[in-house]
């Protein structure tokens, strides 16, 4: 009776993908053999893990940066998200830098006249 | 609204038709393939990457380009998802490879939350998420691809054997050892599942 050990069944047979023989075969095993029996309880725990995966749905952008990929754009690569806000950032920053700049150069100039 | 895997597994929905127009450069069929695939694509990039949205996105650019470069060479000799799913594979596998020395700078539990759900209740679904996609990226490949083709595309035994190009028992043999690897890792989370 022991000596046809189901522990490499427990994940087909928690599927159901054996054949009726063989499931009929796990089920009497499983309700004799402590050893398998642990052995299945371990691969349901990893089942209810598995079970929480989900499809997640994909970034609404990706499907301009392969159409620009394809039509021999520039390759918009989805991790270099970053670089357009940086950009304006340090635009803003130059611009404004200027402008103090001017406006302390006409203070000065008021003053010397 | 997150997808679920009960809706039509997406090899029914990709006919010879719309494969046909692909190959001609239809843009319309271009974009319906994308459509019908862009999520459970996605979903198995995330999960590879320990749920590192940037990379994911990137694989996922990826393979939709190799994808549609290379539609002209399917020649209908094995199923369209089989095809597909061995390129997901290999993409989302080198770009593991590339990255496995380094440390993800994705935070896994980084996500938006429902708003539907307590605060407490956000965060601790928020946990588990991170940890079971932590978990499932450190998993072998050979354990983590039969575990996100069976729970991602909803495939049997024998449609996994395919896309892996091994026997159904050996399919059977990994995916038991993939789930008590996931039960072992995470067994301090059982409470909350």
């Amino acid at each position: 009776m022991f000596s046809n050990h189901v522990t490499s069944l427990s994940s087909p047979y928690f599927h159901g993908e054996l054949t009726a023989e063989e499931d009929h075969r796990v089920a009497k095993h499983l309700l004799v053999c402590p050893a398998c029996r642990a052995e299945y309880e371990d691969v349901k725990a990893g089942v209810r893990i598995a079970d929480q995966i989900k499809v997640t749905p994909a970034p609404d952008s990706l499907w301009a940066g392969v159409v620009s990929s394809l039509d021999g754009g520039h390759v918009s690569r989805a991790r270099h998200w970053f670089t357009w806000p940086l950009a304006v950032t340090a635009a803003v920053l130059l611009i404004v830098g200027a402008s103090l700049l001017l406006w302390r150069q006409n203070v000065a100039d008021t003053r010397t006249q | 609204m997150v997808a679920t895997r009960e809706q039509l597994p997406a090899k029914e929905c990709m006919d010879s038709r719309t494969i046909t127009a692909c190959q001609r450069g239809d843009r319309e069929a271009l974009r319906r393939l994308f459509e019908t695939y862009k999520d459970r694509v996605y979903s198995i990039a995330i999960y590879s990457l320990a749920g590192d949205e940037m990379a994911a996105a990137d694989v996922t650019q990826q393979v939709f380009l190799k994808l549609l470069t290379r539609i002209n060479q399917f020649r209908g000799d094995s199923d369209f998802a089989t095809w597909l799913y061995r390129l997901i594979i290999n993409t989302c596998h080198d770009e593991y490879r590339k990255r496995r020395r380094f440390v993800p700078l994705a935070d896994p539990f980084f996500k938006i939350p429902s708003r539907a759900d307590s605060p407490r209740v956000r965060y601790a679904r928020k946990e588990l998420s991170g940890r079971v996609q932590s978990a499932i990226a450190e998993l072998k490949p050979k354990l983590r691809w039969p575990i996100l083709l069976k729970y991602v595309e909803g495939m049997s035994y024998e449609e996994i054997a395919v896309v892996l190009g091994c026997s159904k028992g050996t399919v059977a043999s990994r995916l038991n050892r993939a789930h008590k690897a996931l039960g072992k890792k995470l067994s301090h989370l059982k409470d909350q599942i």
